[in-house]
């Protein structure tokens, strides 16, 4: 946690921007990863792991530029998530024939224009005030979700159903299917955000992070730039959220947005690493697995004899003291981790690529 | 510099994306044959997914606990027909990720034997599962609860909101009202507030509260409380204002106890507080204490241990020292005795079914046509020990639910006394409703209705 407190404008710059100098074949290891999971073929790996693993890194991702490469901070995630979730729900229903792709780049959309909105207050407060500022929309827009019945089409009890899962000829509404088009979907993204982090709109961003004084001096216009990180972290959460409600639950239902779940994306962030791509990965790696693993370890470990209750609130203790130990052992998360293992112990493969640029 | 690195970058990514898609075509098919064979397995499988932390675990492991002992009632007395009866847990915390989780972990024995339905408890869950459950052909139960569209089997073939539905429930509250005003035809011009968990299960109701007000003539409020609810008094200052003659408590876990205490602090009468069908158990008024004398639920099931099947499940069960309760002094409570209930349905379902496919462990889809022809009269309840405890029950292609009737009860500090008899639902009234929102449900989703006429 303390590395998002303001009070000390050094405390935001926890973790210089990683150069991708090693892209490629990182990204074909990516890829064959991405790919091994259909030579497996389970739908428990697809729908309940790998499938919320990819949305909530991006949700990551999302919340890192905003916070991990801008330097503002923001607990108002997971409602801008909401915002791409019934933004989506909505297009498609309103705009038949509208194909899916578009009406979820058209939520991500419509959360980027709500995210300018409550971005507006950066261009007055930093920090701690600007936390404010996003709780309240993390408040409002759920409120707001939920309240009017337009927006979850008349239905009572507040939850929309996501339409079949059609691309054109395509039907992927299985399991394999969903977790292709999340891939997809996110890889792009991700692959987008990376560029823009490494372009002006990045250098901009990290110039106001470390110094906004600084940045204006060097002709930087830190409100545009503030701005901007806005709209694209909350562009890619309203991705995040469209794919959060269509390719993993299959609901949307404004309570599915709550405080709870920025929290969540925060450690995601947090444990992974701030300004950094591959840490929103790891972290939300770390915040999906750990605990679906413990409970499948103390399962196996504590058979029936155990009171359950008893077994599920160990596993909590143990999941925070995990948490607290890699804060600990790496303050500026698991992708520094992951790095100092690589220059370390796994030389070969970091000296094999560096030499190979193609 | 940039773009000599992002050109291979972008061929790498559109090679993975077409890669990507084209297998999940081919792989998709394999993945879904895998449930068509017969079962193989040796016993009939439940895969639970239970709560018994934050701030439901009254309801969860009360409910879970009743399952998982009359499980071990069947099984302690041979299984189902010489077919035993297994299960896996997996912790939801009433979360919707964490239910789906646990519904694709638990989905699928671990030693193939066959699943026979999923029973979540929560509407949340249950709203999120309902595509899932339907392509992998396992009933989804939701007894008492649920979406109450599902009743309409036509449209939801999978899902049973089996006993009584959240429409049935409200109608059924509004013709005791009714009665204790003289009349359906006295309600006109009273005031009703509803205070609800802000919940998809609390919300579920409020269009057709809307609808019963307007046709009786009451004037309704209806005020959200957030879940789970532990600070109320802003609403019931609210309610005070609002000065109505009933309550209707939609509540569930701790938002319960609190209300009850904050009504008394506006000094809103209890009595006057009617809860709903999860607002009705000992751990919803208890720790209300004294305040909760007067409080009026309405039930599906009396709690009680004097039942021949709950003596059974005391004798065979928890005397071994196999009982699933943590704290014995439960047993025999509102919620034990729905999870009671539930396994009668369930295990009944599957008897039905074997009738028809063998004595054999069942796939869901033929433990599916055994719950379409659950026909529980009373002769069967005899038989099962439940009379009193299980109401009639027959369901039919077209209608998931089946029952549709309550009973009201009186908190009098120490005990619920039952204070009417069964107090049906205007089921005519609400099944055009129901159907209206199935078809628009088909609509959105794609779905042909099967015709229930040519269902055998």
């Amino acid at each position: 946690m303390a590395a998002i407190l303001p009070s000390d404008p050094a405390a935001t710059q926890v973790a210089p921007v990683r150069t991708g100098r090693r892209w490629p074949l990182w990204l074909l290891a990516l890829f064959t990863v991405a790919l091994l999971p259909f030579a497996i073929g389970s739908d428990y790996l697809f729908s309940a792991i790998l499938v919320p693993l990819l949305i909530l890194s991006l949700a990551g991702l999302g919340l890192n530029v905003l916070t991990g490469y801008a330097g503002q901070l923001s607990l108002g995630s997971a409602a801008f998530m909401a915002v791409g979730a019934f933004a989506t729900y909505n297009l498609q229903l309103r705009l038949p024939g509208l194909p899916m792709p578009l009406a979820m780049a058209g939520g991500g959309i419509v959360a980027a224009g709500t995210g300018l909105v409550f971005g507006l207050p950066s261009l007055r407060v930093k920090g701690f005030y600007l936390i404010a500022s996003t709780l309240a929309a993390q408040f409002f827009i759920p409120w707001l979700l939920s309240q009017y019945s337009w927006f979850s089409n008349g239905n009572d009890s507040g939850v929309v159903t996501a339409p079949p899962l059609k691309l054109g000829p395509l039907d992927l509404d299985s399991p394999a299917g969903r977790y292709a088009l999340t891939l997809t979907i996110v890889a792009l993204v991700t692959w987008g955000a990376s560029n823009l982090v490494r372009g002006p709109a990045g250098r901009a961003w990290i110039a106001v992070r470390d110094m906004d004084l600084a940045a204006a001096a060097i002709g930087i216009a830190p409100g545009r730039a503030k701005l901007f990180a806005f709209a694209v972290s909350s562009f890619i959460l309203g991705v995040a959220g469209g794919l959060w409600a269509f390719t993993y639950l299959g609901t949307v239902e404004p309570a599915g947005f709550d405080l709870d779940r920025s929290f969540q994306i925060l450690f995601i962030v947090i444990i992974g690493g701030l300004g950094s791509i591959r840490g929103n990965f790891l972290g939300a790696a770390f915040i999906v697995l750990l605990p679906v693993g413990l409970s499948i370890a103390a399962g196996v470990l504590a058979g029936s004899q155990v009171d359950p209750a008893l077994i599920e609130n160990i596993q909590k203790v143990i999941f925070g003291i995990l948490i607290i130990f890699f804060l600990i052992v790496e303050p500026d998360g698991l992708t520094t981790l992951v790095d100092r293992a690589l220059r370390t112990q796994f030389r070969w493969i970091g000296s094999r690529k560096s030499g190979n640029q193609e | 510099m940039n773009n000599s690195r992002s050109k291979p970058l972008l061929l790498l990514a559109a090679a993975g994306t077409l890669l990507t898609l084209s297998a999940c075509g081919k792989k998709a098919e394999p993945t879904q044959e895998g449930l068509a064979p017969a079962a193989q397995g040796k016993a009939q499988y439940f895969p639970l997914q239970s709560y018994r932390v934050g701030p439901y675990a009254a309801g969860g492991s009360g409910f879970f606990g009743g399952f998982i002992d009359y499980m071990q009632l069947v099984n302690a007395r041979g299984g189902v027909n010489g077919v035993p009866l297994s299960w896996a847990e997996c912790e939801t915390e009433y979360d919707v990720e964490k239910g789906v989780e646990c519904y694709e972990r638990l989905k699928k024995s671990s030693d193939g034997s066959p699943t026979a339905a999923t029973n979540p408890l929560s509407v949340g869950i249950a709203y999120a599962t309902l595509d899932r459950s339907t392509s992998d052909k396992i009933p989804l139960i939701t007894i008492n609860h649920g979406r109450t569209d599902s009743t309409d089997g036509s449209i939801f073939p999978y899902v049973f909101p089996l006993q009584l539905n959240p429409y049935s429930e409200v109608s059924a509250i509004f013709n005791f009202i009714g009665t204790r005003s003289g009349g359906l035809d006295h309600l006109r011009g009273k005031k009703i507030a509803v205070l609800y968990h802000g919940s998809p299960y609390g919300k579920e109701t409020n269009g057709v509260i809307d609808r019963l007000a307007s046709r009786y003539g009451v004037t309704v409020e209806k005020i959200e409380v957030p879940h789970p609810g532990n600070e109320q008094q802003s609403q019931w200052l609210k309610i005070k204002q609002f000065a109505p003659e009933w309550v209707i408590l939609r509540g569930w876990g701790v938002m319960n106890p609190v209300a009850i205490r904050t009504a008394r602090k506006v000094g809103f009468p209890t009595d006057r507080i009617i809860g709903n069908i999860w607002s009705n158990s000992e751990e919803d008024v208890v720790p209300a204490g004294a305040t909760a004398k007067g409080y009026i639920a309405i039930t599906t099931h009396p709690s009680g241990t004097n039942f021949p099947v709950l003596q059974q499940i005391k004798a065979e069960v928890i005397e071994k020292g196999q009982g699933n309760l943590a704290d014995p002094k439960r047993f025999g409570t509102v919620y034990y005795n729905l999870g009671v209930v539930n396994g009668i349905l369930n295990v009944e379902a599957v008897r039905v079914a074997q009738e028809k496919f063998g004595h054999r462990p069942l796939t869901g889809e033929e433990v599916r046509w055994g719950f379409e022809h659950l026909n529980i009269d009373a002769v069967r309840l005899q038989a099962l020990g439940a009379v009193g405890l299980v109401q009639p029950l027959k369901l039919s292609c077209a209608d998931h639910e089946g029952g549709g009737a309550v009973r009201f009860q009186q908190w009098d500090g120490a005990k619920w006394n039952l204070i009417s008899d069964w107090v049906q639902a205007d089921r005519p009234f609400l099944r055009p409703i129901i159907e209206e929102s199935a078809r628009k449900y088909a609509r959105e989703k794609g779905i042909n209705p099967r015709n229930c006429a040519k269902e055998s």
